[in-house]
């Protein structure tokens, strides 16, 4: 893709910046990734001529990386404007909170004082807060315990009807930590639930074929602890 | 949706296999760091794409023609 010409008309758009991390002694810049908040390669973003972070990418083709471009830039002219409009706080609101510029308490706070939000608005917002509170979750793992512990977190925030979508990133860790809580609590029928939500989404993926196995084969093992022991009979 | 399979199916069997494998490897020397760096920016779509690879050279770039870096990080140090 990015050997066409349709991406050779799209980089004399932008400054294509290419940081290759070498690992070779007097490297410039060498954790420049994770100074950007990539956690792994390959990692695309775009920055400003200061070198902030504006925009991240959502979808890996051409045609994505011009629509991140468009964001970056509509980014940069709401952190430039002083009275933005409600219509405009939110989308900067959530900007903010998809580059991780934001806590989540104070994305809440600040989330909270806009008023008048329109329904999809309200949604989208309450769609990215709840990216933020299992993203904290996530970053608090620190052990089996943790882990375990969030499982627990995910299956409640699930009961109240907080759940990620499908396409959300959050969706994937939230559930497959959410197996191992039900499995170490021998809840079947949550791990069964939860194992379904993933296969809504996952379960035509050939890829998947061995992931949905192996949990399968951890669902039948769970069920079997729970049989009931067979009455005994009277009179014995 | 790639991605989250990704991290679902490769995760777990793939980071297995790549620490394994990289157990039983020395780390690479500092020349075989820079040869495979060298290696890295010959890459047709690297030579041929514009690139700028200097990042205080980008940002002036991007300063003086009033345009947004697309930045791509890669690595030159694993496969």
């Amino acid at each position: 893709m990015l050997s066409t010409e349709e991406f050779r008309a799209f980089a004399k758009e932008v400054v294509p910046f290419l940081h290759v991390t070498s690992r070779v002694e007097g490297e410039t810049y060498p954790d420049l990734l994770s100074e950007k908040g990539g956690r792994g390669f390959p990692h695309l973003v775009a920055m400003d001529a200061g070198g902030e972070v504006v925009a991240g990418l959502e979808d890996r083709t051409v045609e994505g990386f011009r629509a991140m471009m468009k964001r970056a830039g509509e980014f940069e002219t709401l952190l430039a404007k002083k009275d933005r409009t409600p219509a405009e706080e939110v989308r900067y609101l959530a900007a903010e909170i998809r580059l991780g510029r934001v806590k989540a308490d104070a994305a809440r706070a600040r989330a909270a004082a806009l008023k008048g939000l329109a329904e999809a608005a309200k949604k989208e917002l309450d769609g990215l807060l709840l990216g933020l509170d299992i993203r904290a979750i996530l970053d608090g793992i620190k052990d089996p315990a943790a882990r375990l512990a969030a499982g627990r977190a995910f299956a409640e925030m699930w009961a109240a009807g907080r759940v990620p979508g499908g396409d959300d990133a959050g969706f994937q860790p939230f559930f497959v930590i959410m197996l191992d809580h039900a499995e170490a609590v021998k809840d079947a029928a949550l791990f069964e639930k939860a194992l379904g939500k993933m296969r809504e989404k996952l379960g035509s993926e050939p890829r998947a074929a061995g992931f949905f196995k192996k949990n399968d084969e951890r669902l039948a093992k769970l069920k079997e602890a729970k049989e009931p022991e067979p009455p005994k009979e009277e009179g014995k | 949706m790639r991605r989250l399979v990704s991290a679902v199916v490769a995760g777990s069997l793939l980071c297995a296999a790549a620490a394994s494998a990289a157990a039983q490897q020395a780390p690479p020397t500092q020349e075989q760091l820079k040869e495979r760096l060298a290696g890295k920016v010959a890459e047709a779509w690297v030579k041929d794409g514009g690139w700028v690879t200097d990042y205080d050279k980008a940002r002036a770039d991007a300063k003086a023609g009033g345009k947004l870096l697309f930045t791509y990080f890669t690595r030159s140090y694993s496969p």
